[in-house]
């Protein structure tokens, strides 16, 4: 009995224990979860960059972009790679959030099955298309191509699901396609059980997709460090733009998937660090499709949203 | 009445402190929004009938995945309880199938149901199919033998004790595990409902999560706790009429 | 009737032959009943006595069919007894009424059990209490009843199985003595009246002496029939009397001798 209790104990404090607590000085860095648009970053730390600058960060993986928000609301990380439209749906709701820089465009896509007879996006109608989650850049471009295509998002059955359940639902047919980002686009085509029925760059050219989002305190507390990181960012960024098949090699290696594969996926993602007038400007469309359904409440201004002073 | 006041102080002292954590802001609207907030959030729903549907959504989930549930688990907790063949045959099995939380099943939910009403029912059907299961083999193994022994002196045939013997002196404990099991089957509605459903109460608490709606996610407990307060008050209510019996 | 004829007159409607009994307690066998031999007959009032623990309980459970002997055998009707069924009822010392049923729908049971309808049953069960004065309290649940009261539904719950042998576990013993004494007399009317095989398990001398046609002492674990009393007192016995108590002390003394 009480060796029993002992060994409670013991593996009671194992749990409290073994929480990862940060040392000071640490910049704690969100991203989510086998999404290549944050493959800077995975860049970055695979070649040592941080170190060098001596920075030491903590990389902390997370499932959805509302979360990564929430979590820096909550001071638990200082920044987060994520996507826009989290990131501005935060700032409308007051957290004390902006974005510093840009991370992608592009680099979502909507899949079908191989042998599916849908040609058009009006095939659409009365099938089933599910996207990761409420509120994600996949939801926005669903509704920026219906609206483009003049269709009714009533006319088709739309729903949410988790991206890991994605390709069985694919295959089982319990879907007809989903939209998502990659590497699940472009591996449903190399696994074989899908084929891209369009990719976003064909939806919205250039579309904004994620960003890197700082909290106001980490801004104010270190900017100088806040500028190191950027800068580093934009230099892991300009890495995987000219220097492809090094980027790939390492890149399939971090997420464990063939070369070949790999070099496809990036192929589909456009990379950029620093968003020009372009990306603004689209990005302030996305906040008014947000608006149109329901996600802000406000008219978001840039200088509410961006704060690009930390850029290199 | 007295009953009534003593019930409600907590909850209006937790309401009382919940307001002024927010009102002096030291705990920021977005990680916790304030009672007004909430209500706001509320209002908005009851504008537009979602809660209503979400409400029934859930609820027509939990109590259909409940009555399969207990349709097969009843019966089958009942054998099990009675032969020890029975048990020795499926002890092992239930006892590792049991501690699988219901979210890992989702993957086979999709696979052998697809998506919507059906998938969510398997879900909260593995939920509560355990509770009523254990407490009902629990049920059986702690009848008195006495009552069995007359049975069988009076006459009956096995079949015969099961039903008439078996069956009613377990109920009790039939419905304790009814009872936990709705219990559980609500808390299952958030992992039943993320196989692309459409409506109900965990289906909104995700999607207020997703859109950072942190007012909506706390609309969404307060209801399934309010609906699990009236379940519970519901099954002791029958309780106390089926099983009178069993207090004395 | 004639082809139950055996050994010429003895129509023995029970028939322990070599019985013995040995249970296990943590992996050690204890022998509980030793060579029990034993001939009941149909329509007889016997009587097992014995301090507790003698495995007088165990021999009424092996006759019911609930346990089986480890040696020897028990016959009903020259037919080796393998279960039990409703030939040969029991009313046991525990409250056995079933809870969730009404007063006359115990009773009632055995008959729903064979099948009997609903109304019929109902009326039958209704006679069946009228012999122990409790017709008024049918539709009362067991939990209403004094201890008296609930051993009296037991008994005719019983009786209306139609057994052909009614057993008896110290049916009294966790009553006062008023109710005991009251219940013997019902229990003897009854008897009286359907010409029963009663077996009836007590550790009361006054008890056995006041009921049995035979008393059958069974000594401490292991159990064994140590010596029988047949009783030739008229019914309607009466505790004062002197042949009553001569008995009695007969019977007592024998205990305390075999001490």
């Amino acid at each position: 009995m009480f060796t029993a209790l002992c060994l409670l104990v013991l593996i009671m404090g194992y749990g409290v224990y073994s929480h990862d607590s940060a040392p000071k000085d640490t910049v704690r860095i969100g991203y989510l979860a086998n999404d290549q648009h944050s493959a800077a970053l995975a860049i970055a730390n695979a070649k040592g960059m941080f170190e060098s600058e001596g920075i030491t960060v903590e990389l902390q993986q997370f499932n959805v972009g509302a979360d990564i928000v929430i979590a820096m609301a909550a001071g638990q990380i200082d920044m987060g790679y994520v996507g826009t439209a989290p990131a501005t749906m935060a700032i409308d709701k007051g957290m004390p959030v902006k974005v510093v820089a840009a991370v992608n465009e592009e680099g979502s896509g909507i899949v079908i099955a191989p042998n599916s007879t849908i040609n058009n996006v009006t095939d659409f109608e009365g099938h089933t298309l599910v996207m990761p989650s409420r509120g994600s850049i996949q939801d926005i471009l669903l509704h920026y191509l219906l609206q483009q295509k003049n269709i009714s998002p009533q006319s088709i059955d739309i729903r949410e699901m988790q991206t890991s359940l994605m390709p069985e639902a694919l295959q089982s047919g319990r879907v007809d396609g989903y939209i998502v980002w990659e590497p699940y686009v472009t591996q449903a085509s190399s696994d074989g059980y899908g084929k891209t029925f369009m990719y976003s760059g064909e939806i919205w050219k250039n579309h904004p997709c994620c960003v890197i989002v700082a909290g106001n305190d980490f801004m104010q507390n270190h900017p100088d460090t806040l500028k190191k990181i950027l800068k580093i960012h934009q230099n892991a960024t300009d890495y995987i733009n000219s220097n492809r098949d090094d980027a790939v090699s390492i890149l399939s290696k971090q997420y464990k998937i063939d070369v070949n594969t790999e070099r496809e996926v990036l192929s589909h993602i456009k990379f950029v660090a620093v968003p020009d007038e372009d990306f603004i400007n689209k990005d302030l469309k996305i906040v008014s499709i947000q608006r149109q359904l329901g996600y802000v409440g406000h008219n978001l201004t840039r200088n509410e949203i961006f704060d690009l002073r930390y850029l290199p | 009445m007295r009953k009534t006041l003593t019930a409600i102080i907590i909850p209006v002292l937790i309401i009382i402190g919940w307001s002024l954590l927010t009102s002096f802001n030291i705990i920021p609207e977005y990680i916790l929004p304030s009672p007004s907030e909430v209500l706001n959030s509320f209002l908005g729903f009851l504008g537009t009938n979602e809660l209503l549907i979400d409400t029934l959504a859930t609820l027509s989930r939990v109590i259909t995945g409940l009555i399969i549930a207990a349709a097969i688990a009843i019966p089958l907790g009942i054998i099990i309880g009675w032969s020890k063949k029975a048990e020795g045959l499926s002890n092992l099995t239930i006892q590792v199938l049991r501690p699988i939380p219901p979210l890992a099943w989702i993957p086979f939910a999709m696979l052998w149901f697809g998506l919507g009403f059906e998938s969510a029912v398997f879900i909260i059907f593995i939920g509560t199919f355990f509770p009523v299961l254990i407490n009902t083999i629990d049920g059986v193994k702690r009848i008195n033998k006495v009552f069995v022994e007359s049975a069988y002196t009076l006459g009956a045939s096995q079949s015969q004790i099961l039903t008439n013997v078996v069956m009613p002196a377990s109920l009790p404990s039939i419905f304790t595990g009814l009872r936990v099991g709705i219990g559980i089957g609500l808390m299952c509605t958030v992992a039943a409902e993320m196989i692309a459903v459409k409506s109900g109460l965990g289906y909104l608490i995700m999607e207020s999560m997703n859109l950072i709606d942190t007012g909506g996610v706390i609309v969404g407990m307060l209801i399934i706790g309010i609906i699990g307060f009236l379940m519970d008050y519901s099954f002791r209510k029958a309780e106390k009429k089926y099983v009178l019996w069993s207090g004395n | 009737m004639e082809w139950k004829l055996n050994n010429g007159w003895n129509m023995s409607k029970i028939a322990i032959n070599n019985v013995s009994k040995i249970f296990e307690n943590k992996g050690i066998p204890f022998k509980s009943l030793d060579n029990i031999n034993l001939k009941i007959k149909e329509g007889e009032f016997l009587c097992i006595l014995g301090p507790s623990g003698c495995g007088k309980s165990t021999i009424l459970r092996i006759i019911a069919g609930l346990d089986s002997p480890s040696i020897g055998e028990v016959l009903m009707d020259n037919e080796i007894i393998t279960g039990p069924d409703h030939k040969r009822g029991m009313v046991f010392q525990e409250y056995s009424l079933f809870p969730w049923r009404s007063v006359i729908e115990n009773v009632a049971f055995p008959l729903e059990m064979k099948g009997v309808a609903e109304d019929e049953r109902y009326k039958i069960a209704e006679e069946y209490l009228k012999l122990v004065g409790l017709e008024k309290f049918k539709e009362s649940t067991p939990y209403e009843l004094s201890g008296g009261m609930k051993q009296r539904v037991a008994i005719v719950r019983s009786l209306a199985g139609d057994p052909e042998v009614l057993l008896m576990d110290e049916p009294f013993g966790a009553l006062d003595i008023q109710t005991r004494n009251q219940l013997q007399k019902d229990l003897l009317k009854i008897w009286e009246d359907k010409r029963k095989t009663i077996i009836f398990v007590t550790h009361s001398v006054d008890e056995a002496a006041f009921l049995g046609d035979r008393v059958v002492v069974i000594s401490k674990r292991p159990g064994k029939i140590v010596k029988t009393f047949d009783i030739s007192i008229k019914r309607n016995r009466n505790r004062l009397d002197s042949e009553f108590m001569k008995l009695k002390r007969e019977i007592y003394d024998f205990l305390e001798s075999g001490e």
